[in-house]
């Protein structure tokens, strides 16, 4: 059709509203950069493992008084680095060293932790751990010949695993010795408390979690049962001796230097007197260098 | 105020949609641009429409989940489609007056409950029910299935608007000739009726397609082709949400590209199947 005088005007305004969009939408963002809160508000986000520890440290954090808000959100490791790397977030939670190879990025470990398959309490399962290579037969799909490690014949798993882009997940198949992508499973999901849950509801699962927020649950009623890796049982004590085979570091990290409330919350973090925080989430501690 | 001023600020206005539609394509287009920069169109559909999605390799093949909403598609549609066009029937033809409005304000509640809600749904009766067959029940007959529920009702309306319509066109001229209400229904007013039906499938297919909550927790979200319906998979909607919040450089490209498709398929969807006069009767 030729273009009429009216078309061309109403290609105009189309285009015009959407320049007029764009720009009020980067206005938004320049407007947000320049403000001054003055009350701060701390961005913590990522790991699910570290998170609900964090939470409650800053939980008490508040309750002393701190000037400082700060709030926790869980997303996963390489999403709360992602953040701090973006700058959406002051601190980050990770299990990993998923910045490995990044500059700028610090990281300031608080507590070491271990990842210990879980099954129900009530499953199938006939041994109470497994060794390497079972590991490596049930979470990389070679379970799907013959009878899977652990099991009676004709049995077969639910494999829980994690998303891509969590902290447990990528030092669970750094022990395996496979790349992440290897996993092979029968559903995939995100924090540590949806694989409690997964395992919780379906008799034949295994997945893998951290071992702190694995007891946690069971202490809280969870009808899941830990199993051992290579002979080691999984427990805060074997992970401090450093005779579990799977750990990890649980880390905050930051952008470069912390400032001075960032840095004075991740001490506060540290401190000893959550001592018994840490002990009751079953991690170990590790205090300020 | 003249009046030239209010009609161009009513234009201004209603073009907004329009032009939405525009800033959203530029931004997803921006996004995406480190992907398509050093390759071809040709070469990075190529680059897009494989199997493989490993990010840390940079293979970034969104194969698996785009197919995975087509078969979404594929399984709730008829499955909504036949649930809705029997609803509407009931709820027009076949209930009295009284239960025919309280159905109909059903619905509509219906129509209105946040996604999240069908998913828990999903997650507490069909996953479990489905699990007795093969644990944990997660897969393409759970997400089909519940997806089909959440979109009945507002198909339902649409083609119960329909009914409405053809009634006044044509309920007199069948009820002239003696025509039962079984027989007016399903011989007369239903194939009278054919522009609602397809109108009410493309917003329930539009909608089957982009749905994120009940994909996210009744799929298993797993990068597969799913052969059975009790196998995981992820479609382009939950693969991107599930990747976004950690994904940097070429992966979170990808991810833009692959948002890219799914709008590309809801237009097609819509042009192919919207009615001609752009109503819904």
């Amino acid at each position: 059709m030729r273009p009429t005088r009216a078309r061309t005007r109403l290609v105009a305004v189309v285009v015009m509203s959407a320049l007029a969009l764009t720009l009020a939408g980067c206005g938004g963002r320049a407007a947000q950069g320049m403000r001054g809160d003055a009350a701060r508000r701390l961005q913590v986000s990522g790991s699910s493992t570290l998170g609900p520890l964090v939470a409650e440290i800053a939980n008490r954090h508040e309750d002393v008084g701190g000037t400082v808000r700060v709030d926790v959100q869980t997303g996963g490791s390489a999403a709360g680095l992602n953040q701090v790397v973006q700058g959406t977030a002051d601190i980050g939670m990770v299990t990993a060293p998923l910045y490995e190879g990044m500059d700028g990025v610090q990281p300031h470990v608080v507590a070491v932790d271990g990842v210990a398959p879980v099954v129900h309490a009530e499953g199938p399962v006939q041994v109470d751990g497994f060794t390497r290579e079972e590991l490596v037969e049930i979470f990389t799909g070679g379970a799907a010949s013959g009878t899977p490690p652990g099991l009676a014949e004709g049995q077969s798993y639910v494999v829980v695993g994690k998303a891509a882009g969590r902290g447990t997940l990528q030092v669970f198949a750094e022990y395996l010795g496979v790349p992440p992508e290897a996993q092979v499973a029968d559903v995939e999901v995100g924090d540590n408390s949806q694989v409690i849950r997964m395992v919780s509801q379906e008799k034949s699962a295994i997945g893998y979690v951290s071992i702190g927020v694995a007891l946690l649950a069971i202490e809280d009623g969870a009808p899941v049962r830990v199993l051992s890796v290579d002979g080691v049982e999984p427990s805060a004590e074997h992970v401090r001796d450093g005779l579990f085979p799977i750990t990890r570091r649980l880390e905050l990290v930051t952008r470069g230097d912390p400032d001075a409330d960032v840095l004075s919350f991740i001490d506060y973090v540290r401190s000893e007197e959550h001592e018994d925080l840490y002990r009751q989430f079953g991690f170990v501690r590790v205090p300020s260098p | 105020m003249t009046d030239r001023a209010v009609r161009a600020g009513f234009i201004g206005v209603g073009m907004v949609p329009a032009a939405l539609l525009v800033v959203l394509f530029v931004h997803l287009g921006a996004e995406s641009w480190p992907l398509a920069r050093d390759l071809s169109l040709v070469r990075l559909t190529g680059a897009l429409l494989r199997a493989e999605w490993s990010p840390a390799q940079a293979q970034y093949g969104i194969l698996y989940p785009f197919l995975g909403t087509l078969l979404t598609g594929a399984v709730a549609l008829p499955l909504a489609l036949a649930m809705s066009v029997s609803c509407a029937l009931v709820v027009h033809y076949f209930l009295p007056p009284a239960g025919s409005t309280v159905a109909r304000q059903a619905l509509t509640i219906l129509a209105g409950i946040p996604s999240v809600l069908y998913g828990l749904w999903g997650l507490t009766f069909v996953a479990p029910l489905l699990a007795t067959a093969r644990p944990p029940g997660l897969g393409l007959a759970a997400t089909g299935f519940v997806v089909a529920v959440m979109v009945t009702p507002t198909m339902a309306l649409a083609v119960e608007s329909g009914f409405f319509v053809a009634d006044e066109n044509l309920g007199r001229a069948a009820a002239a000739m003696g025509l039962g209400r079984a027989t007016t229904a399903f011989c007369v007013i239903l194939p009278a009726c054919k522009g609602a039906l397809v109108g009410g499938a493309m917003l329930g297919l539009a909608r089957a397609v982009g749905e994120t909550m009940v994909v996210l927790m009744l799929a298993g979200n797993v990068v597969n082709l799913p052969l059975g319906p009790l196998e995981p998979y992820r479609t382009l909607s939950s693969h991107i949400a599930l990747e976004v919040p950690f994904a940097m450089g070429g992966h979170r490209a990808a991810l833009y590209a692959a948002a890219i498709v799914l709008a590309m398929t809801v237009i097609v969807i819509v042009r192919v199947l919207a009615p001609r006069r752009g109503s819904l009767a």
